[in-house]
């Protein structure tokens, strides 16, 4: 039997915005939330944390998680405006050939 | 070349220059580009000596990480990093807060490994011990396992949506799924006691937390290894950006030799008396790789060097009655000294003793035993001194001074101990109601301190006063902190 041509028929995926958004800015950000939670809870015991001049009384793992989604948050939000500005950058000059 | 340039010609000393720049040709952007189409890749599978090594470290790397949660160790986990209690529990080695050093050196010690590693092998990591690799392969055996290999699986993706295809997908996500909350819930279980953890997940009782998280790997694993796969490291990896910086003309990549394999051709090609080389372009290189790539293009980035294509090029050189190591693990200077790439010892020695891997070598090592013996030296007894700044300086019976410290004295070895305070550093100075205090194995134990000192023997100010705390089973465990007596004018 003949080999059907798979090139014909194979499925083809573009990464959408959300695919790109998602490597992007949601990916990097994961990692440096990931190292930054570490760092900072290594340091800082969660229950001697004051929230708007109350000590927290969030169980630790509450805090641990809070802190996590923030620091994912913050690094998320500057990941989105570097992608944000690097797509908006001029073409470069002829020093870098290749790139647009 | 024209003796006098003419003033809108270069001079030669520009054209010299001139000729050193890289030709670099525009091409058009290919798949590796995010913006892209994207084939779905559906690697055929391959059986060889990576492909083995491939599977051992699978097995390897899963025993450990589903297993060692379970180990016990003095009545407790062997492994937790227990986040409520805030210690660090691996093995016979308890690491409190205040042991954060260790986490920096750890790291330090993981870099460099990883540096060292990629000098020498190249992306050996990517290909046989990273998560993403290990839990694809295991996913793609499932895959494989239910709906056959490459060509069956192409033709079910072809397929139109039918009962068939219904049930294998509905199978293969589900067992996926059992995957990823199993790793999701093993997970867990290093930072929660995983036996608990197992009892609150039967009785339905689980913390909101721990589901929370136990949920969020679990879709992190699913989505990594059953979806995204190859695309992690190609578009989100940053270790397989950086790599090229690790690399030099001596480190192990997975290459193809252009000057045995090309021009490439078929058996029939070679009958018929056309010069070809050793490549039959039977393309199991490319059907084998997990990201996709042909090998014989040269090193990609996507190039995850797990070695699959060497396995394919091999049974196909077998087949073919030809010398193996058409693709090889070899390295770029022994590809442009057109040497074979299986070499002696020596040679490969060679490669591996140069100066940026001694140089990392070195580091390493020193860092590693700067850690052990920092670890093997470690008083198992931490004390902390703080001056109870609510109660200043006060006169007590006997016309003395007291000051009152706050103490905290952590056990961090796994035996009860009972310790002895005093105090030196002011002539005369003692503690009121000093007994013995007794810590629990790796427990703490707070208390207030009374020093009191002979008013006269001090000038009003501030005085360096120490605290010894000494064990009394162990001499050598012993701590001694220094702080300040007040003496009030």
């Amino acid at each position: 039997m003949a080999e059907v041509d798979f090139e014909q028929v194979e499925t083809r995926r573009v990464p959408g915005r959300f695919g790109r958004l998602f490597a992007l800015v949601s990916w990097p950000s994961f990692l440096v939330a990931a190292v930054a939670e570490t760092a900072f809870f290594s340091l800082i015991n969660p229950q001697e944390l004051y929230l708007l001049g109350e000590p927290v009384h969030f169980s630790p793992l509450t805090t641990y998680t809070l802190g996590f989604f923030g620091f994912w948050c913050v690094a998320g939000a500057s990941s989105l405006i570097s992608s944000w500005m690097a797509e908006k950058m001029p073409a470069c000059a002829d020093r870098c050939v290749g790139r647009k | 070349m024209a003796s006098n340039p003419s003033p809108g010609e270069p001079s030669p000393g520009t054209e010299t220059k001139r000729a050193r720049v890289i030709p670099i040709t525009e091409v058009a952007p290919d798949e590796g580009s995010l913006y892209a189409a994207r084939k779905k890749i559906q690697p055929r599978s391959i059986q060889g000596r990576f492909n083995t090594v491939r599977w051992a470290m699978v097995w390897i790397t899963q025993l450990v990480f589903y297993g060692l949660a379970w180990l016990p160790w003095n009545d407790r986990q062997a492994v937790l990093f227990h986040l409520v209690e805030r210690k660090f529990y691996i093995f016979g080695l308890v690491l409190w807060p205040q042991d954060v050093l260790y986490l920096a050196f750890l790291l330090i010690i993981s870099a460099l490994g990883l540096f060292l590693v990629t000098a020498v092998a190249g992306r050996i990591w990517c290909g046989y011990a990273c998560p993403q690799s290990v839990y694809t392969e295991i996913f793609m055996w499932v895959e494989r396992r239910l709906e056959g290999d490459r060509s069956a699986r192409m033709k079910l993706d072809a397929a139109p949506m039918g009962a068939r295809k219904i049930g294998l997908r509905t199978a293969k996500y589900g067992i996926w799924a059992a995957i990823a909350l199993w790793t999701g819930f093993t997970f867990v279980g290093y930072f929660t006691p995983i036996r608990e953890l197992g009892t609150e997940v039967a009785s339905g009782s689980l913390g909101s937390w721990e589901s929370f998280w136990m949920f969020f790997y679990a879709v992190f694993t699913y989505v990594f290894a059953g979806h995204l796969r190859e695309q992690v490291c190609k578009y989100m990896c940053p270790y397989a950006r950086f790599q090229g910086v690790m690399f030099d003309p001596d480190t192990l990549v997975v290459s193809y030799d252009v000057n045995r394999g090309e021009p490439r051709g078929s058996k029939k090609k070679a009958r018929e008396g056309q010069n070809v080389g050793d490549c039959v372009d039977c393309e199991w290189c490319v059907q084998v790789c997990p990201t996709g790539i042909d090998i014989r293009n040269g090193l990609q980035y996507e190039c995850i060097g797990c070695a699959l294509c060497i396995d394919a090029c091999d049974q196909v050189m077998d087949k073919l009655g030809r010398p193996r190591g058409l693709i090889a693990y070899t390295t770029e200077r022994t590809l442009l000294d057109k040497k074979p790439a299986h070499e002696g010892w020596r040679e490969v020695m060679a490669h591996i003793l140069r100066p940026r891997v001694i140089l990392y070598t070195s580091l390493l090592l020193f860092i590693v035993s700067g850690f052990a013996w920092s670890l093997l030296t470690r008083t198992p007894v931490k004390m902390n001194v703080l001056r109870d700044r609510a109660t200043l300086a006060r006169e007590v019976e006997g016309g003395r001074i007291e000051n009152v410290y706050r103490l905290r004295i952590m056990n961090t070895s796994e035996v009860d101990r009972r310790f002895v305070l005093s105090v030196d550093g002011i002539p005369g100075a003692t503690i009121a109601d000093l007994e013995q205090i007794d810590v629990p194995a790796t427990g703490s134990v707070d208390l207030p301190a009374h020093v009191r000192v002979d008013a006269e023997a001090l000038q009003p100010g501030s005085h360096e006063i120490h605290f010894n705390l000494q064990a009394v089973d162990a001499p050598d465990i012993r701590v001694h902190e220094k702080t300040s007596f007040l003496q009030p004018r």
